[in-house]
């Protein structure tokens, strides 16, 4: 059952990324609460793989009994996991004082903004602890998405552009 | 040489669709044309990974119980392809989503006048 | 004049489009195709019907909200069907493992749980499509 941990990381943050715009209409204080909780419990769950590297050594599942090369694997190693709780702890403390800033925003787009941003955050968890060749590319391609849209995100006249010309060169240097 | 590179055709016309495509990423200053021919390197990268699982006489990878020495396919290539589509779709709407930004936000959609549009206003 | 024509033939073609799409869509283990084609295949249906009749019509048959509780609807399918593995005592997103009986191969009903995550991924592309549609083309 400890096997699971490291998906169950990824998949904990990709649902409640696409649960906060069902919900967001009326409870928005607690769903900006329920994505603190779940970047805040994958954080407390790196750090737990961490330990059990540090004291037992490197672990790798090969994720639904697939074995590589036909299925994906995982690899949770002293580095990996130590990358995760650091991407996964810095995301929870810049999410405290989101509230704040988007006060004034319309709901509707508070619930994409917190979709993108938790979805930033599981492709980053999922790249770290990957060990094949095809999910790096797969998850390296939804970090790309998630934050061309957090960057579009803003009313400036700045903002589209970056992000225009993020995806083109972006997108010259991977193919 | 030359029949070694003749006998693995695939490969070469990728390539030339690839650079089809980067060509006319490069040539037009029209912001559309620009995610057609990021559209078309994308799928000469598909076809070039497609033709590396391909086997001379397999027949498509669906299993046929009558015979149980048939020569297959290989299925995997393609499936990491469609994984591959499936981001680059989403990859052409997030294009296309900014592209109807920018028209709204500057009136055009041809990238000399919107860079011309940007340094008269930063000046 | 040609008005006429598109809309009499897209009115008598569309249901049979959506119905393929909806085959192409159960039989994703049986053929080639599978949850994304099927999928993008009864979303572009809902886009001409978008391109012949006006997005007003549209918009009262499948409203803007509608399509954004599927979309997120849809990837909630497919974790919740991970979690069956789960459930039953060994790890995420197993099939023959878990004890779910895998039929005979060549029938519809087969191979245990793919017909059931094919069909939740066959939903949120098509509705996906659709939402991506509406915010380009509503201005606000």
């Amino acid at each position: 059952m400890f096997d699971n941990l490291p998906v169950l990381i990824v998949v904990t943050l990709l649902m409640t990324a696409f649960l906060a715009p069902l919900f967001i209409k009326k409870f928005r204080p607690l769903v900006y609460g329920v994505a603190n909780a779940a970047v805040a419990a994958a954080a407390c769950a790196s750090a737990v793989l961490l330990r059990y590297a540090l004291h037992t050594g490197p672990l790798y599942v090969a994720v639904g009994g697939w074995e590589a090369p036909w299925g994906i694997e995982v690899a949770i190693t002293p580095l990996s996991s130590f990358v995760v709780l650091v991407v996964t702890s810095i995301v929870a403390l810049v999410m405290v004082s989101m509230p704040r800033e988007q006060v004034d925003w319309p709901s509707q787009k508070v619930g994409w903004y917190l979709t993108l941003v938790l979805l930033l955050t599981a492709a980053l968890a999922g790249m770290t602890m990957a060990n094949d060749l095809f999910n790096i590319y797969v998850f390296f391609e939804v970090t790309a998405l998630s934050s061309f849209g957090i960057v579009a995100a803003k009313k400036e006249r700045n903002a589209a552009d970056a992000g225009q010309g993020g995806y083109f060169e972006g997108n010259v240097d991977i193919e | 040489m030359l029949a070694k590179l003749l006998h693995n055709y695939p490969y070469l016309i990728a390539a030339l669709i690839f650079a089809v495509g980067c060509y006319t990423v490069l040539s037009h200053s029209n912001l559309m044309r620009k995610v057609i021919g990021i559209n078309v390197m994308e799928t000469a990268v598909f076809l070039f990974f497609v033709a590396a699982g391909n086997v001379r006489g397999g027949r498509p990878p669906i299993i046929d119980l009558q015979n149980p020495d048939q020569l297959y396919v290989n299925p995997l290539p393609s499936a990491l392809v469609l994984t591959g589509i499936v981001v680059g779709v989403s990859v052409t709407a997030l294009a296309l989503a900014l592209v109807v930004r920018i028209n709204r936000q500057f009136g055009t959609i041809d990238a000399d006048e919107i860079a011309a549009i940007r340094s008269r206003e930063n000046v | 004049m040609p008005d006429l024509i598109i809309r009499e033939i897209t009115a008598l073609l569309l249901p049979f489009i959506q119905m393929y799409g909806i085959y192409v869509i159960m039989h994703g283990h049986l053929s080639p195709g599978g949850g994304f084609a099927g999928g993008m295949i009864v979303g572009v249906s809902l886009v001409l019907y978008i391109l012949v009749f006006g997005l007003d019509s549209c918009l009262r048959k499948v409203p803007h909200r509608l399509s954004s509780i599927v979309e997120s609807f849809g990837t909630l399918w497919y974790a919740a069907v991970g979690f069956v593995g789960l459930l039953r005592g060994t790890s995420f997103l197993m099939n023959k493992g878990a004890g779910i009986s895998l039929g005979t191969p060549g029938k519809l009903f087969s191979s245990g749980l793919i017909v059931v995550i094919t069909l939740g991924v066959g939903i949120k592309v098509a509705s996906t499509v659709l939402s991506l549609l509406y915010t380009l083309i509503e201005e606000d």
